[in-house]
């Protein structure tokens, strides 16, 4: 892979959110503990390519795309479009070529305004199209998502909740982007509704030829529209790799551990079994661990305090490192260079 | 031979509205037997929740129930005075909602909300009732039952908390548990866990179980037997393994296509367009129809009837003959809007 290939990068990126101070707090000289919703994330979008973001509720995935596309200034790092640093405040061009698809379009859509006029304003302020032409590309943009013409003339609430997604997608590609970032888009939507989200998702990828950053905690929903996956745990990714790959042979503790709970229906299995259960007699590790990383001032593997395959070397919180095995997959774990074969990396 | 611990008989659950009258359940029977997990699926506002509220008698207001019997044992409670209505239902059953946060008491020590029960209704002393509290903590895989006890409910994480609500639900010694979506706002892998403690519960404690799910997989994690509620009505029961590799009621069948699967890659997944139809206008035929693959002419005249569709299985569709043929004439159908 060459970095041509590359639409997005992402290196050591943070967003921590930092309490306000109260009187209290001032009185009695406490530290606020400061939120690290994302601390050091390292990240490659692919053109092209659909890229599922999953990980488990307070992990720090919404924070990462609203950082992603600028809604959140960083903390730390850096995010690359197209090979060029994005700087702090971007440039209109760049603003629109990241665009974001809420999980609940509701809250995100101006409830007085008609779809028609949202769409509207958005194109002027932009300038996208001459003034004249403006009605033609709203009408152009229900089209390819789906929605009649007479959608223009209505307001949010006048849609179900699959119509207000399209809506909101229809937002988001009204700027032309060449990076859809979209969070948690079909959650709140009923299971048959949901399909045909994502059915519009993947043909819009094809059709405008969009990346996509697409975060779900749905595991089988990324199966089916993402070609590669990372797996975000306490706000760092702790896994990357062909979808594929990493859910018939998750290498992370904490993906076996994700894939193993998805339920499966009747007659079905995953490829592994869930193993955090059987963890009783690891308690002794766990604390030798703490112990050893308090003395030697280490930061601990942020996954140390359940992972049922933790030994004396996670008291070092490990990098995200290429697979000896495989190098397209990366892995933050100390077994990934221990692997049964021996080789090291 | 002895009667299923609880019955349903045509349940009808009306909800006013200033200009109208919501039919929301149209017609619900079911039954669960002594230690038997039963299911309860459908896409959302199928009715799936005022089913399960209706029989405790915790309806939301304005929603009433219009017509309907509970038999428990056999025995048909309908008619008895509400007050002895209300203990006779308490007494066999009791509730997990989806949302820990609001079903507990934010200012009351978890484990003296598990205690109260046995404390106020079973008339233990305050040691009894803690020490039955402690037991009950354990039995859902609450560690540490004694320190936990004293937490209130924000300090412990979403699947402690669902637990504890497990735990006092099963503090009145039910010998049913409903449950309403009891792990759709937990992460997947504390989902696993609690529908673990849900399967044990039927294992070793021989309690029943009828659990309300949008979600098919999570309901065959725990299920035996499955009921498939749309636009207010079953249209589909029988044997879970049965129903979910060989449907015999359209909407099951499209339902199943159109959830993904995590261990296999579809090129697309198959939709079921449309909404459902809006329960305040009189249906006119099958209430499925105008979304069904199968339909045709005689589908939009008269609503059909549950009719037999195999062994303990009823379908309420009128072309359950053809089932065979379904995966056959959605593939043509597939191929053919390609
Ligand atoms: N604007 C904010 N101010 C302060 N803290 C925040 C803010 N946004 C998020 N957080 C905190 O950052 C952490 C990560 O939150 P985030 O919403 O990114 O998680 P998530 O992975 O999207 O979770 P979910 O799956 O529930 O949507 C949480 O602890 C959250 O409380
Ligand atoms: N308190 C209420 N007031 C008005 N309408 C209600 C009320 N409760 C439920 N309804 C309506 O009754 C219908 C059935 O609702 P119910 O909550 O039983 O659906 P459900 O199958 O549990 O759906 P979900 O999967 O979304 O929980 C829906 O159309 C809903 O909007
Ligand atoms: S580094 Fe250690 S604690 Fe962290 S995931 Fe790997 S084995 Fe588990
Ligand atoms: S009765 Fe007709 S419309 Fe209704 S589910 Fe059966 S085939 Fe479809
Ligand atoms: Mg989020
Ligand atoms: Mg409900």
């Amino acid at each position: 892979m060459t970095e041509a290939d590359e639409i997005l990068s992402i290196e050591g990126l943070a967003r921590h959110f930092t309490p306000p101070v109260s009187v209290t707090d001032r009185l009695f000289r406490k530290k606020p503990v400061v939120n690290r919703a994302v601390d050091g994330v390292d990240l490659v979008l692919r053109k092209g390519e659909t890229l599922g973001l999953v990980g488990e509720s307070g992990c720090g995935k919404s924070t990462l795309a609203r950082t992603i596309v600028g809604l959140y200034r960083p903390t730390a790092g850096t995010i690359s479009y197209q090979g060029e640093v994005l700087p702090e405040r971007r440039t209109r061009a760049q603003q629109r070529a990241i665009q974001m698809v809420f999980q609940d379009p509701y809250s995100s859509l101006n409830p007085r305004m008609t779809v028609g006029q949202m769409l509207s304003e958005l194109l002027r302020y932009h300038k996208l199209v001459p003034r004249n032409k403006v009605d033609e590309r709203n009408r152009e943009l229900m089209h390819l998502v789906g929605l009649p013409e007479s959608a223009l003339g209505q307001r949010p609430r006048q849609f179900s909740g699959g119509q207000r997604q399209r809506v909101g997608i229809a937002r988001a590609l009204a700027l032309e982007p060449s990076v859809l970032v979209a969070d948690e888009p079909v959650s709140a939507l009923d299971v048959s509704v949901q399909a045909t989200i994502i059915n519009l998702l993947a043909d819009l990828k094809e059709t405008l030829h969009l990346s996509v950053i697409f975060v779900s905690h749905n595991m089988a929903v990324v199966r089916q529209i993402c070609e590669r996956t990372a797996v975000m745990y306490r706000g760092r990714i702790v896994e990357t790799g062909v979808t594929d790959t990493l859910f018939d042979d998750p290498a992370h503790p904490y993906t076996r551990l994700l894939i193993g709970s998805v339920p499966r229906l009747v007659g079905a299995h995953g490829p592994v079994e869930a193993e955090e259960d059987k963890t009783g007699d690891l308690g002794p590790m766990r604390e030798e661990v703490a112990r050893s990383a308090e003395r030697d001032g280490t930061r601990p593997c942020r996954f140390a305090d359940r992972c049922p395959s933790v030994v004396a070397a996670c008291a070092d919180e490990p990098p995200l490192l290429a697979d000896p095995r495989d190098p397209a997959r990366h892995a933050a774990c100390v077994h990934l260079s221990h692997h049964p074969e021996g080789v090291i990396a | 031979m002895t009667p299923p611990l609880l019955e349903v008989h045509d349940l009808h659950v009306d909800i006013p509205m200033p200009h109208a009258r919501l039919h929301a359940v149209r017609g619900v029977s079911l039954t669960v037997g002594a230690a038997e997990s039963v299911g309860l699926v459908g896409e959302s506002g199928s009715g799936k929740s005022l089913t399960l509220r209706a029989l405790l008698g915790l309806l939301p207001r304005p929603a009433r129930i219009v017509s309907g019997t509970i038999l428990i044992d056999g025995e048909d409670v309908t008619g008895l005075p509400a007050k002895q209505l209300r203990s006779r239902l308490s007494d066999t059953m009791s509730m997990i909602f989806q949302d820990s946060l609001t079903a507990l008491n934010p200012v009351m020590r978890v484990g003296d909300q598990i205690a109260e029960a046995p404390l106020r209704r079973l008339g233990k002393s305050r040691g009894e009732a803690r020490a039955i509290a402690v037991d009950l903590m354990r039995e859902v895989g609450i560690a540490d039952p004694e320190r936990r006890y004293e937490l209130y409910p924000h300090q412990l994480s979403g699947g402690m908390r669902q637990r504890v609500c497990i735990a006092i639900a099963l503090s009145t010694k039910p010998r049913l548990i409903l449950a309403d979506e009891p792990t759709t706002a937990l992460d997947v892998t504390i989902q696993a866990q609690v529908l673990g403690v849900l399967r044990q519960l039927k294992q070793e404690e021989n309690v029943s179980l009828l659990l309300v799910s949008h979600d098919l997989a999570v309901v065959s994690q725990t299920c035996s037997r499955l009921y498939v509620m749309y636009a207010g009505k079953v249209v589909e029961s029988g044997d879970l393994v049965d129903l979910v590799t060989e449907p015999r009621h359209p909407y099951t069948f499209s339902l199943l296509r159109s959830v993904p699967d995590p261990d296999r890659r579809v090129a697309r997944l198959l939709t079921i367009h449309g909404r459902p139809p809006d329960l305040t206008q009189p249906l006119t035929g099958c209430s499925f129809a105008p979304r069904c693959p199968f339909a045709e002419d005689a589908c939009r005249e008269g609503e059909p009837e549950p009719v037999p569709a195999g062994p303990g299985r009823r379908s309420a569709c009128r072309r359950v003959d053809t089932a065979e043929r379904w995966n056959a004439m959605a593939e043509q159908e597939a191929g053919s809007t390609r």
